[in-house]
């Protein structure tokens, strides 16, 4: 503003006022408030229209897809940094061991067939370990080596609100918490062909598991190579030699259903 | 790349695929193509690492690679694929209108395709558990199949074949489509190697820089990446023909080409093929989702359902290609007749009381105006325009027919009639300002109809602006605004004498509409000194850069949807894990308390909220990049 006044100024003792006159500079006649503005000045808070039925049915499918990414292989989380962590809320307990999804610091890759010409050549060797210049390409070549399969996962097809078209969003927590359940009671099915006696063991000590401690085995948790409880990792780790899931056709119907 | 989509994508790869791949695409958004060591300095995580996260991501599609081979010496460049990034948050709207359209047994096929990235159709088939090969006993001596699965349609996919069928259903229609090589790579390195390849081919010399050659390699260039991607343009790509002799394959042929009465040929896939689901194909058919909405609230539900069938049939010939100008599809040549509607379109929709009609129609007969969608139509819908139809005398019949001799309603005379009301409710599309709909001379019995896609999401983008001008600045805002883009550039005293206002009360507005970058303003000095105060200032409307400016402001709003929902799950981190447990999940009623069960539905009911909000702002993205 100074400046611009300074120039005003400039051009009237110039020229004499010959036709500066008339044109003032657009800004005189915006008053602008240079006062401190309010920190939280009033604002009127816009609302969220609720959710329509095809939303909410879009956003379920979301997260479904998402939650099987994370369950899937490829999901990692990074711990805590050494020293970072929080003394009573990180120490490893017996129950976060036992139940508690394993976290995953790399993604597992063996896990799956590639298509390796999609690749760079410099990546075929983390994908197979075959093709490390020390491994043993004679495996693959015989055909002996274990052959890989992909992950398939069932499709959630549950709706939310029990797929009536009403565009309440209230009242959805029963709904949610019966799509929930549907959802696991999926997982439980795909998992329930490995591991009948963990969930067995699972119910006996529900109650007081919450702070138990298992002193023995705090180094171990985060090792996500060894044969954890989490039944669905033992389904990753194949490919390592063992064929473990029987036939294929009983192997695909459970998991497929 | 905006900064804003930059961080949105970061989050976005947090959201689904973890911490460690968020961080190697953090490093390539903000640094660009680099090499693995380069991602490895930038991104500090070790090089093993690294390697395991690009695997991830590049059979995701989210990274693209290049390889040089220049000296011996390999360079492999990786480089982010960030629109690919967001289509993570497509996934859900994805699965769901597979679902819609094919039934969830495809939807779960399309489902597993997301998560996968990439796979070979037959590591895909063996699988889901089953051998490829039908079983023997399961065709009988007379030549019937029994396989149990094709006689319920709606049981599970227990047998390869039928996985296949769906597999070859959505490769027709275009949502699966093949991976080839070149689509691992960045698209200025496929062109760049083919122009290498043209140019070594056409001279060897240094004529080579000479105009004329130049310009006949930036044309064959040209010419073979249009044939790279017309390869997936073709229907049956991927595709082969299923040898015939088969038994039992007539039944199963009859259930198809109901499906699809113009193919008659049944394909079958080629197992070694690599399949991917297709983004593009999905964004068109949001796109006309959102466009049969726009016709409902102009002109009623009836009329919207029938634009939607007529939109539906353009959708087959759709692929998709993204460019750097939006889709391109084949939208505005295809012409689809009212007949192939008629066939398609489903009965239950009440085509004649949706249209209310004017008094014209006085002898004796009277359609009511029976609900609640009622939309009067000019007198001369069904009178003066007649004289433009080429089937006069069928108007006539088909009224008479109407009125009162409904004992000769053979099906033939009411197929007419069906045919008759859907062209009016094409008309009445056709006759809208914005005319959602185009006529087509021809030769075609009852009329044939095109779309011009490009212009009405042009329309779209105008009016969902101006809402947004609108809803942040007001109306006087948005009136100047629509004069700007009517005139041209305009300065401040021909802005206020056509908009009937003073200068002084447009002054705060145009300055704040070129705060926010909707408005963009050109100094023309008078004279040579260029002050101020002899400057016309001219403010003119930009639509790249209003766009740009608009779409800074959604991912920024996106990305801060997706902060709070971090942050909101950093809330209820305790309760969450727990819920979390395997041996919880799935007796949360029994194991949670009170407590925790209504904080755990409340919180999902959060998240719910702020997904759904999320997805809203996802639609004024695709609406503003991608249509």
């Amino acid at each position: 503003m100074a400046f611009r006044g300074g120039r005003g100024g400039f051009r009237g003792g110039r020229g004499g006022g010959s036709n500066g006159a008339p044109m003032m500079p657009r800004e005189f006649d915006v008053k602008p408030d240079f006062g401190p503005t309010e920190q939280f000045p009033d604002y009127a808070i816009p609302f969220q229209d609720p959710l329509t039925s095809t939303e909410r049915i879009h956003v379920a499918r979301f997260r479904d897809h998402r939650e099987k990414v994370h369950s899937g292989p490829l999901y990692t989380v990074l711990g805590k940094r050494k020293g970072l962590e929080d003394p009573f809320e990180d120490v490893v307990t017996y129950s976060a061991k036992k139940y508690h999804r394993q976290k995953r610091k790399v993604p597992k890759l063996d896990s799956r067939p590639y298509v390796f010409e999609f690749f760079p050549v410099e990546l075929w060797e983390t994908m197979d370990s075959s093709y490390a210049a020390t491994g043993d390409r004679s495996v693959v070549i015989s055909g002996k080596k274990e052959k890989k399969r992909l992950l398939i996962s069932s499709l959630n097809t549950d709706l939310p609100n029990g797929g009536h078209h009403d565009d309440k969003s209230d009242g959805s927590d029963e709904e949610d918490e019966e799509k929930e359940k549907e959802k696991k009671s999926v997982l439980a099915k795909l998992m329930s062909h490995k591991d009948e006696e963990d969930d067995g063991l699972g119910d006996d000590d529900e109650d007081d598991d919450e702070d138990k401690e298992d002193e023995g085995e705090e180094e171990d948790d985060y090792q996500d190579d060894e044969d954890g409880d989490y039944n669905a990792e033992q389904y990753f780790d194949d490919g390592d030699g063992e064929v473990d899931y029987g036939d294929d056709d009983g192997g695909g119907a459970a998991w497929y259903d | 790349m905006q900064q804003n989509a930059v961080e949105l994508c970061t989050i976005l790869v947090r959201d689904t695929y973890g911490e460690l791949s968020s961080r190697v695409v953090a490093a390539l958004l903000e640094y660009g193509r680099s090499t693995l060591h380069t991602i490895v300095r930038r991104a500090k995580i070790p090089e093993k690492v690294v390697k395991q996260t690009l695997v991830v991501l590049i059979q995701q599609h989210l990274v693209l690679h290049y390889t040089h081979e220049d000296g011996g010496r390999d360079a492999t460049h990786y480089e982010c694929n960030w629109l690919q990034i967001y289509e993570l948050l497509h996934t859900g709207r994805i699965v769901r209108t597979i679902e819609e359209r094919f039934g969830t047994e495809a939807a779960s096929v399309v489902s597993n395709f997301l998560l996968l990235g990439h796979a070979r159709v037959s590591d895909f088939i063996t699988a889901y558990g089953v051998s490829t090969k039908p079983k023997p006993n399961a065709v009988l001596p007379n030549g019937t199949t029994i396989s149990a699965s094709e006689a319920t349609g709606t049981a599970p996919i227990t047998s390869a074949a039928q996985i296949s069928k769906h597999i070859v259903t959505l490769m027709q229609e275009k949502f699966l489509v093949p991976v080839q090589i070149h689509h691992m790579h960045p698209q200025v390195d496929t062109e760049n190697a083919i122009r290498q390849r043209v140019t070594a081919e056409q001279v060897g010399s240094a004529a080579a820089m000479q105009a004329k050659t130049k310009k006949a390699i930036d044309e064959k260039v040209a010419e073979k990446m249009e044939a790279l991607s017309n390869d997936i343009d073709n229907k049956n790509f991927g595709l082969k023909r299923k040898s015939d002799q088969q038994d039992g394959r007539a039944r199963k042929r009859t259930k198809y080409s109901a499906a699809q009465p113009a193919d008659e040929e049944e394909w079958e896939i080629d197992g070694s093929i690599v399949l991917r689901a297709n983004n593009a194909k999905f964004l068109a058919i949001f796109r006309n989702e959102e466009l049969v909405r726009w016709a409902e609230s102009r002109i009623g539900k009836a009329t919207s359902q029938v634009y939607a069938e007529l939109l539906r049939h353009l959708e087959k010939n759709v692929i998709g290609h993204r460019t750097e100008k939006g889709l391109v599809d084949g939208g505005k040549k295809t012409v689809v007749s009212t007949l192939d509607i008629g066939n398609t379109l489903s009965k239950d929709i009440d085509l004649v009381n949706s249209i209310a009609s004017g008094p014209a129609i006085t002898n004796g007969h009277k359609r009511t105006m029976a609900n609640g969608h009622l939309f009067s139509v000019n007198d001369e819908e069904s009178d003066g325009d007649s004289d433009d139809y080429d089937l006069d005398a069928d108007v006539d019949d088909n009224d008479m027919g109407i009125n009162g001799t409904h004992d000769l309603s053979s099906t033939a005379q009411e197929k007419k009639e069906q045919l008759q009301n859907i062209r009016k409710h094409l008309m009445l599309l056709a006759e809208d300002p914005n005319q959602f709909v185009t006529k087509q001379e021809g030769s075609m019995q009852y009329g044939g109809w095109t779309v011009d896609t490009q212009r009405l999401c042009e329309a779209l983008r105008i009016r969902e602006l101006e809402q947004i001008v609108e809803e942040r600045f007001g109306g006087i805002a948005t009136r100047l605004v629509r004069i700007i883009k009517d005139k041209g550039k305009m300065d401040e005293k021909g802005l206020a004498d056509t908009a009937l206002l003073r200068q002084k009360d447009i002054r705060a507005h145009l300055g704040t509409l070129h705060e926010r970058g909707f408005l963009h303003v050109q100094e023309v000095p008078k004279t040579a000194e260029r002050l101020p105060a002899r400057t016309f200032y001219f403010f003119y409307f930009d639509e790249k850069m209003s766009k740009m400016a608009m779409l800074n402001d959604f991912y920024k709003a996106m990305s801060r949807i997706m902060q709070r929902i971090d942050h909101e799950r950093s809330h209820n981190s305790m309760l969450l894990s727990k819920a979390d447990r395997t041996d919880v999940k799935g007796h949360e009623e029994e194991l949670l308390t009170k407590k925790e069960l209504t904080d755990l539905a409340k919180w999902k009911r959060s998240e719910e909220k702020l997904l759904g909000q999320l997805m809203r702002v996802d639609r004024q993205v695709m609406m503003f990049r991608d249509w």
